[in-house]
């Protein structure tokens, strides 16, 4: 049985249609990888997997809660959202909480924990991603990869069936790209489903079960990543990683 | 010859300042229900709702432009009529009711503009994190999006809070006894003489309780907002 199954979602904005009809499954522990050119869709792809943004059509179901977007209520809504949680490119840490805060926010206000529950998940978060010494500090007072590192532990915290990472190194200077790599690799031991957003070609490779092409608001290939990025089958595919491959060799 | 009598003025101060609490009261009262009202206000701008958007904004216009005099008068003649005209005994409504309706109507508009931009100015980020991990939307907003609205929020906030309080010492001409009233009153009462003095003890009143006001509201927002760094970016 697939923990995540997308069924033929469509997306608009205005009269520009940014997802046209995007179908796949993840099982239980996959970590699949999402490549594609930029203004494909990807980001709305993930954001429509929480209801971030509203699909115009189409069902996903993550757990036990399905949802079909063409009638989907408040409650559904809701019911969804709570199967996931999120890793953003500009991290989102609430600004107006501490580090630990942030990371029991989640336990709290969605799960229903007490504060009392919550904390002592929340610091065993926080020692997975080496922050438990900033536990009492602001956002505004670290560094981006500290920043994207308590995101991960607050995305782990909840112990969701999938969690979804939009870029989550693209905003961080290039020596601090590593330790959010490593929190994400440690993240994936776990075990837990994660959709992952990335133009971290290598990392993709390594870390992913599966990978997904999207081109023009479409899954153009996919496929375990020996094949995708080994033995790709469409030009669109083959086009995009070489243009990827020359651009990580100049950088 | 102007005279300035400090017996007379030590004399008048104690009875003049006895109206304070009914004062503070009264521009309490006004100033929360206008800034309900102004939430209200904020947020059908927010989201905006059609018709009520526009009547806001017709709104906003014509209450800049009248001065706070007129609008006392207005629902001071007006709302009577209103209510006996729905049947209620409007008799023994106290006549702060006036002052509070002729507030709400004069400010609710202006603070929603002033709520509007310090909803905008918290990154939308934040309500994606927010619903991204289950919050209700009580939550997100109680949570999350007020805390980090208060720093930006507060200081224009306290300015039309003073505005306020000086507007509403116009509510002596329907006869209410604030501190002008207390004052109008005791210069009366001394056949017209020792106005200076009077007036003098309202002037420093009137000086403290906008002080007194400013050093609270800076004290709540720092502890509302938790004091956290960066927040009034
Ligand atoms: N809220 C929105 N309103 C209008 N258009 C939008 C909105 N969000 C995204 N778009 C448009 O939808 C298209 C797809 O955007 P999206 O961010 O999903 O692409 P992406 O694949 O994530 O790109 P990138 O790799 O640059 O992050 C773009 O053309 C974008 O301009
Ligand atoms: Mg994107």
């Amino acid at each position: 049985m697939a923990i995540l199954s997308v069924e033929e979602l469509e997306k608009s904005f205005g009269d520009r249609q940014v997802l046209r009809g995007i179908s796949f499954r993840a099982e239980e522990g996959d970590v699949v990888s999402v490549l594609g050119p930029s203004g494909t869709g990807k980001t709305t792809m993930l954001r429509c997997l929480n209801a971030l943004e509203r699909p115009d059509a189409g069902r996903v179901a993550i757990g036990s809660v399905s949802v079909d977007f063409r009638h989907a209520s408040k409650k559904e809504v809701r019911a969804l959202r709570r199967q996931s949680t999120m890793v953003f490119q500009n991290f989102n840490l609430f600004r107006n909480h501490t580090v630990l805060e942030n990371v029991m926010d989640g336990l709290v206000y969605g799960k229903g924990m007490t504060r009392a529950e919550a904390e002592p998940l929340a610091m065993e978060e926080l020692a997975r991603v080496h922050m438990e010494q900033a536990a009492h500090l602001y956002p505004a007072e670290l560094s981006g990869g500290m920043q994207q590192r308590v995101g991960i532990a607050r995305a782990l915290a909840p112990r969701p069936e999938v969690i979804l990472l939009d870029e989550p190194t693209s905003a961080l200077d290039p020596e601090l790209v590593g330790e959010v790599l490593d929190a994400i690799r440690k993240a994936a031991s776990l075990g837990i489903t994660m959709i992952i957003v990335t133009h971290e070609m290598r990392f993709a490779e390594q870390i992913s079960t599966k990978v997904l092409f999207m081109a023009e608001g479409r899954v153009v290939e996919e496929g375990p990543p020996q094949q995708i990025f080994h033995h790709p089958e469409q030009e669109k595919t083959r086009q995009f990683l070489r243009r990827m491959l020359e651009r990580e060799q100049e950088g | 010859m102007l005279s300035f009598d400090p017996s007379y003025f030590l004399a008048v101060f104690p009875q003049i300042a006895a109206a304070l609490p009914f004062t503070f009261y009264v521009v309490a009262a006004a100033a929360a229900m206008s800034l309900l009202a102004g939430a209200a206000v904020a947020a059908v701008r927010i989201a905006r709702v059609p018709v009520l958007y526009a009547l806001c904004e017709v709104w906003l216009s014509f209450v800049r432009s009248m001065p706070f005099v007129l609008l006392l008068f207005l629902m001071y003649f007006t709302v009577p009529a209103f209510l006996r005209a729905a049947g209620l005994d409007t008799s023994r409504l106290p006549k702060e009711v006036y002052v509070f309706a002729a507030v709400v109507f004069g400010f609710a508009p202006v603070i929603g503009e002033v709520i509007r931009p310090a909803y905008l100015s918290v990154d939308r980020g934040q309500h994606d994190a927010a619903r991204a991990f289950g919050f209700s939307d009580f939550d997100r907003i109680f949570r999350i999006i007020v805390p980090q609205m208060i720093p930006v929020a507060a200081p224009p906030l306290m300015n039309q809070v003073i505005e306020i309080v000086k507007d509403t010492s116009l509510m002596y001409l329907i006869g209410l006894m604030d501190l002008m009233g207390r004052a109008n009153l005791l210069i009366h009462v001394n056949m017209g003489r020792g106005k200076l003095e009077n007036y003098a003890a309202v002037a420093l009143l009137y000086w403290v309780l906008v002080a007194v006001l400013e050093a609270a509201a800076q004290y709540l927002s720092r502890r509302s907002s938790g004091g956290f760094p960066g927040g009034a970016s």
